[in-house]
């Protein structure tokens, strides 16, 4: 039960009677955090769980909050006061008295623009869709090294010189007629794949972790086997590379001047297996893209009782392109290509997009945030979230400042929910929190009161600050004045005792049946 | 490039100048002589194996001594590449010996010391 944080706190008695004499107590206590016992006093931290306990030392404990020597609760503060009494003021002398303090602004939370809000949420989660789009940059990276028009071109040139050099075949001079003088050059492989594979058995054989269950498969004797015999294959591949090249520099030169010799034309250079190559890589590209395309949600992140939707959908206008570029370039040529991947890729270099960011453009990746219900958050849901970013944040500092929170606020009844995450968090660190506001301030059940009040004395202004528990007659101030705590928290909250009055008589009680 | 007939055994010769023309053979035991316009890529390759392992002798190039333009051109790049090569006849050897070294060099030890 002592788990239980939202529920009331069971509370020891024993049934001592207390008498003058008695000089050891039952261990069986409850301690209350409160300075002035009082019945209402009692009553109000019987309510409040964070502020009885079972052992005296975890009661709460306070901290020097400024260099002046204000003093504070390590959990929830509260400072009211009028206008201009010095609550800003205050709350910027706590934070530089602090160095490591969270300040969450007036008005800061506040988010009226659904797009503002939505950019700013992509901000957060870009890691998450660089992540998704990772693989497509690299395929993208290489399909736009390929040129296939060149290629096509290249194929033209090549089949005219060899109709060319056929018709001519009756007449073959000295030149011609030498076997090397149409004679390809030695293909060169490639050895990556080969090189990747041996840096795959070096990573088998040096790795400690998972060392046990490489073991279990493949013995370690094994494994530097195949580790060498890989080696010496790839030495001999790569002394027969070195060895074909220098091959062909030798008959790259005999072509050359025979070339320039003979009076017959010359069969073009072509590399048929490049140009097979660029044209399986731009039907895998097509591949890739249209799989890409098909809708689907790709992260989901809870964030209190919101949670974070990011979703890949195909790019349905060229506004959509435009939204990606920021920038105002004409995106309607590209968007008439966007069925075909490849061309498509074209139309956006000729368009003027960075090759580094082509990527980008193949998908439209949005992230929306949904209240608990599963629809779209409001305008106050909006600010709602931020504050639970903000706080959540918060706990990287050692102190967190709410300045007027209920700024950001339109809604009343949202109110309730800013206080339990306000009050949740005071749990963890020291939390001060400037309010005027009733709902705030009435019913967060702080730990501590801070009143700011801004008097002229002696022709001067002096601002003090009177703090006390909530329950408190008297709040004191540091240089010893004492205030009634429950008119000018009235004051602060309720405009006075009058208007409260008359809004609790009048307004409230007309509405009752 | 004198020898004796004895000699002639361990010196074997590949490319050679006769009549104006450029020759080779692929297998220098043979005399099976080839007009060097017939060679082809794969040949060339079969002439640096052979290089590479036995002692490959070649006529010296002199162009007086090529009147057929197409096998002076043939022959005067053969034979200044492969006389580089073997001046070093280990050279692609060496190029790639470097390559894995610490690789074969840590394994290698490992091996020997079970």
């Amino acid at each position: 039960m002592l788990k239980e944080q939202e529920s009331l706190r069971p509370v020891l008695f024993s049934d001592i009677r207390i008498s003058d004499d008695l000089s050891d107590f039952p261990t069986r206590q409850t301690f209350v955090d409160l300075s002035e016992i009082s019945l209402a006093g009692i009553k109000s931290c019987l309510n409040d769980n964070s502020k009885i306990s079972l052992t005296k030392d975890s009661g709460n404990e306070f901290f020097q909050a400024t260099d002046d020597g204000l003093e504070l609760s390590t959990g929830l503060n509260i400072v009211l006061g009028e206008r201009s009494s010095g609550k800003t003021v205050t709350l910027n002398k706590i934070a530089s008295a602090s160095g490591n303090a969270k300040y969450i602004e007036q008005f800061s939370l506040l988010q009226n623009d659904e797009a503002i809000f939505n950019e700013k949420n992509d901000s957060r989660l870009s890691m998450i869709h660089n992540n998704y789009l990772n693989e497509l940059k690299l395929v993208i990276e290489d399909v736009n090294q390929v040129d296939i028009a060149q290629n096509h071109l290249d194929i033209e040139t090549y089949v005219n010189s060899l109709k060319q050099f056929a018709t001519e075949n009756e007449k073959k001079d000295l030149f011609s007629k030498c076997t090397l003088f149409s004679e390809d050059i030695f293909q060169i492989d490639n050895l990556n794949n080969l090189d990747s594979v041996i840096e795959s058995v070096i990573k088998l054989i040096d790795n400690a972790e998972y060392q046990d269950i490489i073991t279990k498969y493949i013995s370690t004797d094994n494994l530097q086997k195949l580790l060498l015999e890989l080696i010496e294959k790839a030495i001999d591949s790569k002394r027969k590379i070195e060895e074909k090249k220098w091959l062909n520099s030798i008959i790259n030169d005999i072509k050359r001047e025979l070339g320039i010799k003979t009076t017959n034309s010359i069969i073009g250079e072509i590399d048929f297996n490049k140009i097979a190559t660029d044209e399986i890589k731009v039907s895998k590209f097509s591949e890739v893209v249209n799989a890409i395309k098909k809708e689907r949600q790709i992260n989901k992140e809870e964030f209190g009782k919101f949670s974070i939707v990011t979703s890949a959908k195909e790019i349905s206008s060229a506004s959509d392109l435009k939204n990606i570029a920021r920038d105002k370039k004409a995106y309607t040529p590209a968007f008439s290509k966007y069925r075909n991947p490849y061309e498509f890729l074209l139309k956006l270099k000729e368009t003027g997009v960075e090759e580094a960011s082509l990527y980008k453009y193949f998908i439209k990746i949005e992230s929306n945030t949904l209240n608990q219900d599963g629809f779209k958050v409001s305008g106050g849901e909006r600010s709602e979230f931020n504050l639970i970013h903000e706080i959540k944040d918060a706990t990287k500092y050692d102190l967190l400042l709410i300045d007027e929170p209920e700024s950001s606020f339109d809604n009343l009844f949202l109110k309730k929910e800013i206080n339990t995450l306000i009050k949740d968090i005071s749990k963890l660190m020291p939390v001060v929190v400037v309010t005027h506001n009733n709902t705030v301030g009435a019913s967060i059940k702080a730990n501590y009161v801070a009143i700011t009040q801004k008097s002229v004395e002696n022709n001067a202004i002096a601002y003090r600050i009177f703090t006390g528990y909530p329950s408190d007659k008297e709040l004191t101030s540091l240089d010893g004045k004492k205030v009634k705590n429950y008119s000018v928290t009235l004051n602060c909250l309720e405009a006075g005792i009058e208007a409260y009055t008359e809004r609790k008589n009048q307004t409230y009680e007309i509405l009752k049946d | 490039m004198k020898h004796t007939p004895n000699e002639k055994i361990k010196h074997m010769k590949y490319l050679k100048i006769e009549n104006n023309k450029g020759l080779y053979r692929l297998n220098a035991t043979a005399d099976s002589w080839i007009e060097l316009d017939q060679i082809n890529k794969e040949h060339l390759l079969l002439l640096l194996k052979s290089a590479s392992t036995s002692d490959f002798e070649m006529d010296e190039y002199e162009d007086s001594l090529l009147r057929n333009p197409a096998h002076n051109i043939i022959y005067k790049n053969i034979w200044g590449k492969f006389k580089g090569f073997l001046s070093n006849k280990t050279r692609f050897q060496d190029s790639v010996e470097a390559m894995y070294r610490s690789a074969i060099e840590k394994y290698k030890l490992q091996e020997r010391e079970e």
